[in-house]
């Protein structure tokens, strides 16, 4: 099986509404692939659902990540698999300084990795280094976690955790959302760096505007519940153009 | 047969009083004292300890604490080592004199200096105090109608310092003293009367501790005088035993342009009460803070009444509750602004984190507004941890625990950054920290929050 992650029917609703109807992905190491899709197709239901959110009812279908069953795995587990999702909207988090955070979730990590936790003098080093490839002022790590950040400021600590925690598979909800062109491009070289022949990307967007930047190796299009077309990066500059409104409709 | 009869028709508690003798009180010879203490004995026993009728004690039942017997303190103290003492006391303040009390009774051996130690401040004991009648005296700001609780305390008030700075004088170090009961069963009345002189300043803190698990009776009384321009930090730990009853009735006169800055972390005892009565003099400033931590059956209490007496004041309340378990908050604040008092600012916030389901808070916010050119506003919130911030903390491979741990610590530390006196700030710190620790299983680093991102 060389297969990172494997999404078989998968069916999921909030309440009594079903959102996802069956969708069916599956990703190699490596690979990065983008979801594009209308408002309301499900592209946040898809992120939440493979963190692990609450709130949300598998009906169906199945999740296979690294050959465990997902759907059965805590969210700091799926993190410690090596599962990350960078949120379209980071919360804040007032009172938790964003380095005592980062440091307690990459121990937390390399505990549950059997790895050794990283001393507070080794700690502090590597993150100045991450911070100061995106750009990321020591004085943002001092402040509460993103309290009061800019839009941007949010992203690029997203970036900065993805970066820090060395995910196998990174989700990007909506990543572009709320960004300037100036501050999407940071943002996209921050993931850019971090692909890699293991690494896995998943791209949840809206706007093929961040596939200039995040150029995938595979454009799926989610729609009312379903992948209702596959192909390469050809298919963003194709949805861009004529836009959802045939799709969705094929679907419906 | 006959004290039983008697017993029943007393007022509830009345014999809390019973080993009142004033031959073997502190300040004997001194008939004012005697005079003082004999009405305060009186006003205890007419008055017994209040009921749940009573509106100031609506939530909080001291019908445990009347049933309890407790022993006064006979003048000695119990054993116990610098060791113990400091497991308890955890990171002292920074540079402090710490004066320590044992069972009422001043302990050389477990302060780190003499009563003259730090220049600047007249620190005497309470004995020579009442001896000799000088300096702030007992009951001139926490009178004996205040509350049949701080009568009783001055009816037996024994063990306590008397701190006084001269007008001009800024003192650095800051003082803290610590009250310590070891024996079981004991009612302790310590007593801190603090005076700073116009343009004086001094940084306070009080540790109230026990080392026993056993019922305790703390009923402290504090009284504190503050002249035009004074700066008062005075702050306070409570971690008694939590089978114990802890009883604190404040007074500050905080003078014209003076500054108070009040901060009293609750995290011990069955039942506690902090009982705060402000009176504030023009373009003063007065911030009472505070954060509590409490679980099982414990009660909190904080009662607090700003009197806005004259204008340009300004006073500023936030306090902070986690409640875990059965336990219970209670927040009472009342700001008071007199028709002279324009131009006021007054607020004041209740917050309460509560932990289970049975967890429970009561706030009763109070204004009474006589002055129309003022700025008043309060407000209350109870919730539990934010699922949101949950997920997201769990998202990043925080295990729930010490997620939930993270967020305790975070809603607590928010507070206690209203504390202005930085070492005060760092022990208190180590406090909440403990507490978190001994509470919320979890393996985070107990520096988490200081980090090395300089």
């Amino acid at each position: 099986m060389t297969n990172l992650i494997e999404i078989k029917g998968l069916c999921a609703r909030i309440e009594d509404k079903e959102i996802l109807k069956g969708i069916d992905l599956t990703i190699a190491p490596g690979e990065v692939h983008a979801i594009m899709g209308p408002n309301g197709a499900g592209k946040s239901t898809l992120s939440n659902v493979l963190a692990g959110r609450d709130g949300y009812e598998i009906t169906a279908g199945s999740v296979t990540f690294k050959g465990q069953n997902l759907l059965e795995m805590e969210p700091e587990e799926r993190a410690a698999a090596g599962l990350f999702m960078a949120f379209q909207y980071p919360v804040e988090i007032p009172g938790v300084v964003t380095s005592t955070f980062l440091r307690t979730a990459l121990n937390a990590i390399r505990k549950a990795r059997g790895e050794d936790e990283i001393d507070g003098i080794a700690f502090a080093k590597l993150l100045r280094a991450k911070a100061g490839e995106l750009g990321i002022p020591t004085d943002m790590l001092k402040r509460a976690l993103n309290t009061g950040f800019s839009g941007g400021e949010k992203k690029r600590a997203e970036m900065l955790q993805m970066t820090l925690l060395e995910p196998a598979f990174c989700v990007l909800d909506e990543t572009d959302s709320g960004l300037d062109i100036d501050a999407l491009r940071v943002v996209a070289e921050g993931v850019n760096r971090l692909r890699s022949a293991e690494r896995s990307m998943l791209v949840i967007t809206h706007y093929q505007r961040l596939l200039d930047y995040i150029v995938p190796d595979h454009v799926h299009v989610l729609a009312a519940g379903r992948i209702v077309r596959s192909g390469g990066k050809e298919l963003a500059m194709e949805l861009e153009e004529k836009g959802y409104g045939d799709l969705a409709g094929a679907a419906a | 047969m006959s004290a039983v009869t008697k017993s029943e028709t007393r007022p509830a508690g009345t014999a809390l009083a019973d080993g009142f003798e004033l031959s073997r009180l502190p300040g004997a010879g001194n008939a004012a004292v005697g005079a003082l203490r004999t009405a305060a004995r009186d006003a205890f026993l007419a008055a017994g300890l209040p009921g749940r009728r009573d509106e100031a004690w609506r939530y909080t039942s001291l019908s445990g604490l009347g049933r309890e017997s407790f022993a006064l303190p006979d003048g000695k103290a119990g054993t116990l080592d610098v060791a113990a003492l400091e497991a308890r006391v955890l990171d002292d303040v920074e540079d402090a004199l710490r004066l320590a009390f044992v069972d009422g009774v001043f302990s050389p051996a477990l302060s780190t200096g003499a009563l003259d130690a730090v220049e600047g401040v007249s620190i005497r004991l309470l004995d020579t105090v009442l001896a000799d009648g000088n300096g702030l005296q007992p009951g001139e700001i926490v009178t004996v109608e205040e509350s049949p609780l701080a009568a009783l305390s001055t009816a037996l008030m024994s063990g306590g310092l008397g701190l006084a700075v001269p007008a001009g004088v800024a003192v650095e170090r800051p003082v803290h003293v610590v009250f310590v009961t070891t024996k079981p069963g004991l009612m302790t009345s310590p007593r801190l009367l603090i005076e700073l002189g116009d343009d004086a300043k001094l940084t306070v803190m009080e540790s109230y501790t026990s080392l026993t698990d056993a019922a305790v009776f703390t009923n402290a009384v504090v009284e504190v005088s503050l002249g035009a321009g004074a700066e008062l930090g005075h702050y306070k730990l409570q971690n008694e035993s939590p089978a114990g009853y802890h009883i604190s009735t404040q007074g500050v006169v905080v003078g014209d342009n003076a500054s108070y800055d009040n901060f009293i972390l609750t995290l011990g005892a069955t039942l506690s009460r902090n009982q705060i009565r402000a009176e504030l003099g023009t373009a003063s400033l007065c911030h009472l803070n505070g954060g509590y931590m409490i679980h099982d059956r414990q009660l909190a209490d904080t009662s607090s009444f700003i009197h806005h007496a004259q204008p340009d004041a300004n006073s500023h309340q936030v306090y902070k509750g986690v409640i875990d378990g059965q336990a219970h908050g209670v927040f009472a604040g009342k700001i008071r602004v007199a028709p002279d008092a324009q131009r006021t600012d007054g607020y004041q916030l209740n917050r309460a984190l509560l932990l289970s389901d049975t967890a429970e808070i009561n706030a009763k916010p109070e204004l009474e507004i006589f002055a129309d050119d003022v700025k008043c506003s309060h407000g209350a919130t109870a919730g539990s941890l934010d699922e949101d911030w949950l997920f997201y903390l769990r998202s990043r491979g925080i295990p729930l625990a010490e997620a939930q741990a993270l967020l305790v610590g975070a809603f607590i530390e928010e507070a206690l950054e209203t504390v202005n006196h930085e070492g005060v700030r760092a022990a208190l710190s180590t406090h909440v920290a403990a507490w978190r620790g001994r509470n919320m299983p979890s393996s985070l680093p107990a520096d988490a929050g200081a980090e090395a991102i300089e």
